[in-house]
């Protein structure tokens, strides 16, 4: 999953900035049937020219880089990063870059200002954070994350549409814009860092409030942004303005694919990117290859299709009593878990080196899940191969009084939603959810180790080790059938070697072999005489093999110089156009003995020309 | 290294018979075998089992005339009698262990000798066991041999049953079962073989002798560690495994040749010696397809002295770098 992996700042957006968006469309269809489905788009745009002026000036952009120069701290204690558009907020030609995130079908953050009850107060304002109600995926507040990250000003704007209240008649519709700064001084003026760009209540000047109504709708527009209306259901919903988002389109795609695919391929709804150039992007998780896995494990966990009882499995994991907490029925349903291998592939892949440099470490990883069809993590599972991918999905169900298991792991949840924690401070969490989170991951992965001890081949008999690669080549092997490597010729030899060999009888029934070995250098001998050691050896054949050696008497007479340095070696110089004839005799033998003359010729020193050791 | 060999056989005057049979050809079906050459045959076993074998002693008449004139003379030469020398055709499988004459005709008869004979069946009128081993294939030695025992002389052949010339065929099979299958190292065979608990790999040759015959010896055994061989099994098609499949068949075969070199004198064999063993093979596939047996010693003298340099032609052989490559860049895909 380190391969082509989206950034921080798009994956956080992705994850909270989506789920508090699809939570409030789920919102809208539990208190609406006729809500159409939820849609969401993130476009990116540039604004140049008169359009930058008018944006500018509408969100008084010139005031906050007239703040970051008035300030004594620098940017990185502001939070910000080193380059921003505030660098040149002035200057109309260079391009102000912005992200608008635009919901369809939501409920809208609704909510009385007053008393910090608006859904828009706790996501954009409120500095703690609200839990949401069950099933859902979010949690109010921590949503900002997600926007604040994404800007380089860290600054955004809201722009909300939501039906009317019965506890605020006559509000629909909100705008309220944010900049998040750290803590700092002006003039020896200190300053929260928090800035909200709306209007000032009479009664209290120094309290900013949202535009509501006519009022935010005309800032809506001046921002660029479409009016919304509480009478089309399609228009409920907010938009968010990000400035100089920090993320880039095929990033935050990535993102939107890694962590939403079963939502994605659920069709629960609708998400597109548009680029700066206005091409849209949709994300298609399917066409990652490792996605892919998730969604095959996915599609059997949801029964869809059958698992591959030879690389495939799907359970339905049950509470264990050791584990889970008292009040939890033994063998209620967890969730379902199935897993996936590719033993001729991924399963098996190596850690290898990727083109920057970096090293892969695979892992056996299973996509958690639930309700809202986020991924909540990829949990590890297993470091060595074969590796497997999987996926579970929580049990929806409440029974028999007891609240859902979903809803017991939802509670686990930090406020990143991005693990199921089974340990954590006293008093910080329900014990029983704890104990049902730790119940589940140890579960899986239980239950993944037994998979993956399945799928390890056994240790195969030898009749069944079937290596048809090294069996073709040893085939050929046996078959002697090499392509060959050139062998030299025997006139390549430095050394001729012509033997004359004359058999006679010895005496009655023993015979003996008489002859002469001609050595002569050859053209292939490089100097003109060589130092060499000669061998003349006779060895009977027995049982059609070479046996015992013969005694061998051999004459020198015509080989001046050479001595026998051991049984049959003789060592002398050999020089070019003198031949050198060694006689020899072997032992008498049985006359019906078969024998073989061994010869051969080595040089032991080459020995320049003239200086022979004579 | 400059070095020659010649086999002395205890007699004298037999050389004009040296040639007399290299005319002949081995017909197994539509497929030739020249003498002294072996063929491979790529055939399902009832189609090896129904194939026709033929020896036509020459291409034509007039040749024909000439073979047997070529013996007549060649007999004359060395002052044995046609009436004490018979042609024999003998077909061996190593595999079933057997030896059957599917030929036999006394030269003083040469004048009845047809010029193409079918040896296909035994003498109970079957097809000759011999004959019938389609995973291994068999071989085939045509000689001149002395039909009976003659008054011993000095230097003359006398015992029945002497061969005066003689020459091989060998027909293989692509059936051949002769494949070194991994055996799987366990713990309990590391134990007994006393080597270490991470050794990989082991070539055990106690028991089989690679200068002699192949397939009438147990295999050698290659043990590769079990749980290695289990993930190679499992992905027997990939590139990476193919690599390390012919690693694998590299460090058996070098195996061998270490064997050779370490425990055999280097003047010890000639290449016609181990001809029909493993050590045999691996000097064919050394060698060049057209290698006569000159080369073939000069390969196995380059075994026996020089084993590293055999070794790292091996891997010319086996293309070892290709596979390798190949391995390495489906990784990189």
């Amino acid at each position: 999953m380190d391969l082509d992996a989206p950034s921080s700042a798009a994956t956080l957006m992705a994850r909270e900035v989506l789920q508090n968006s699809w939570d409030a469309a789920r919102d809208l269809q539990t208190r609406d049937s006729t809500a159409p489905q939820f849609m969401i788009e993130f476009r990116f745009e540039e604004l140049a020219g008169e359009e930058k002026c008018r944006f500018v000036e509408a969100f008084d952009l010139a005031g906050l880089a007239e703040r970051l120069d008035a300030t004594t701290e620098g940017r990185k204690h502001l939070g910000l990063q080193p380059v921003d558009c505030l660098d040149d907020i002035g200057t109309a030609s260079r391009p102000l870059r912005i992200l608008k995130i635009v919901e369809h079908a939501t409920t809208g953050m609704y909510g009385p200002w007053q008393q910090a009850r608006s859904r828009m107060y706790w996501a954009l304002v409120s500095v703690g954070y609200t839990v949401k109600s069950s099933g859902s995926g979010g949690s109010f507040g921590y949503g900002k994350a997600g926007l604040i990250s994404g800007s380089r000003v860290r600054s955004v704007c809201a722009y909300t549409c939501f039906r009317e209240q019965e506890d605020e008649l006559d509000v629909t519709r909100r705008f309220l814009g944010m900049t998040y700064w750290g803590q700092h001084d002006v003039n020896g003026s200190n300053f929260t860092g928090f800035a909200r760009f709306g209007q000032s209540l009479e009664r209290s000047l120094d309290t900013i409030v949202p535009f509501e109504n006519e009022a935010a709708d005309d800032i809506a527009s001046s921002l660029g942004l479409a009016r919304r209306s509480p009478h089309e259901i399609d228009d409920l919903g907010t938009t968010f303005v990000v400035i100089d988002p920090t993320v880039d389109p095929s990033d935050l795609v990535r993102a939107i694919e890694r962590y939403w695919w079963p939502a994605i391929v659920e069709n629960d709804f609708v998400v597109s990117v548009v680029d700066y150039d206005g091409t849209q992007v949709v994300p298609r998780p399917k066409r990652d290859p490792v996605l892919k896995t998730f969604i095959d494990a996915w599609d059997i966990a949801k029964e869809r299709s059958q698992p591959d009882r030879d690389r495939e499995r799907f359970e339905i994991l049950t509470a264990n009593a050791e584990h889970a907490p008292p009040d939890v029925v033994k063998g209620r349903p967890l969730g379902q878990l199935s897993l996936v291998s590719n033993l001729e592939d991924w399963s098996y892949a190596d850690q290898r080196a990727v083109p920057n440099g970096e090293v892969v470490n695979h892992r056996s990883l299973v996509a958690l899940t639930r309700g809202p069809r986020m991924v909540v993590e990829y949990h590890e599972t297993g470091q060595a191969p074969p590796y497997v991918r999987g996926v579970f999905v929580a049990d929806a169900n409440a029974m028999d009084g007891q609240r859902s298991i979903d809803d017991y792991l939802r509670q686990t949840e930090p406020k990143a939603h991005d693990s199921w924690q089974s340990r954590i401070a006293e008093g910080e969490l329900d014990p029983e959810a704890a104990a049902i989170a730790g119940d589940v991951t140890r579960t899986i992965r239980r239950r993944v180790d037994a998979f993956r001890r399945g799928l390890k081949p056994a240790i195969p008999k030898t009749e069944d080790v079937v290596l048809p690669y090294f069996n073709d080549v040893m085939r050929r092997v046996m078959r002697g059938e090499g392509k060959g490597v050139p062998a030299p010729m025997s006139e390549v030899r430095p050394i001729s070697i012509v033997p004359e060999v004359e058999l006679e009888v010895a005496s009655e029934g023993m015979i003996r072999v008489r002859g002469y070995v001609t050595f002569t250098l050859t053209d292939h001998a490089k100097a003109e005489e060589h130092l060499v050691e000669l061998t003349v050896s006779y060895r009977y054949i027995e049982d059609d093999r070479i046996g015992d050696h013969a005694a061998v008497q051999h004459f020198l007479e015509n080989a001046p110089g050479f001595v026998r340095t051991q049984e049959s070696r003789l060592r002398g110089i050999l020089r070019r156009g003198v031949p050198v004839r060694v006689g020899f005799v072997t032992e008498p033998y049985v006359a019906d003995w078969t024998g073989r003359l061994v010869v051969d010729g080595v040089f032991v020193d080459s020995v320049p020309a003239g200086s022979g050791a004579r | 290294m400059s070095t020659a060999n010649r086999t002395i056989r205890p007699f004298k005057g037999l050389t004009a018979l040296d040639n007399v049979l290299d005319t002949a050809l081995l017909q197994f079906g539509p497929d030739r075998c020249p003498a002294t050459k072996r063929i491979h045959v790529d055939l399902l076993a009832h189609e090896y089992m129904v194939r026709p074998v033929k020896l036509e002693w020459a291409p034509d008449d007039r040749s024909f005339t000439q073979f047997k004139a070529h013996i007549e003379s060649g007999l004359r030469m060395a002052g044995i009698g046609a009436e004490a020398v018979e042609l024999i055709a003998i077909a061996k499988s190593s595999y079933l262990k057997l030896a059957d004459i599917v030929f036999r005709h006394r030269v003083s008869d040469l004048g009845s000798l047809e010029r193409l004979i079918d040896i296909t069946k035994g003498r109970e009128g079957n097809r000759a066991r011999a004959l019938s081993a389609p995973f291994t294939g068999f071989e085939l030695e045509l000689a001149l041999i002395l039909a009976f025992h003659l008054k011993p002389a000095a230097l003359k052949p006398f015992r029945k049953g002497t061969w005066l010339t003689r020459v091989q065929f060998g027909v293989e099979t692509t059936l051949s079962q002769i494949v070194f299958s991994p055996i799987p190292l366990t713990p309990e065979i590391r134990h007994s073989l006393q080597i270490s608990a991470k050794a990989t790999r082991y070539v055990d040759l106690d028991g089989h002798d690679i200068t002699r015959p192949a397939t009438e010896q147990d295999e050698p055994k290659f043990y590769v560690d079990a749980d290695f061989l289990a993930q190679l099994n499992a992905r027997r098609n990939s590139l990476l495994s193919h690599a390390f499949q012919i690693q694998l068949a590299l460090d058996f075969v070098s195996a061998i040749v270490r064997e050779a070199s370490v425990n055999h004198d280097s003047d010890a064999f000639t290449y016609e010696d181990v001809r029909t063993s493993v050590l045999g093979s691996v000097v064919r596939m050394l060698a060049n397809a057209s290698a006569d047996d000159k080369q073939h010693d000069h390969i196995l003298g380059q075994i026996l002295n020089r084993p590293e340099a055999a070794i790292a032609n091996l891997e010319h052989v086996f293309n070892v770098n290709k596979v390798f490559s190949d391995a390495l860049k489906a990784e990189d895909e």
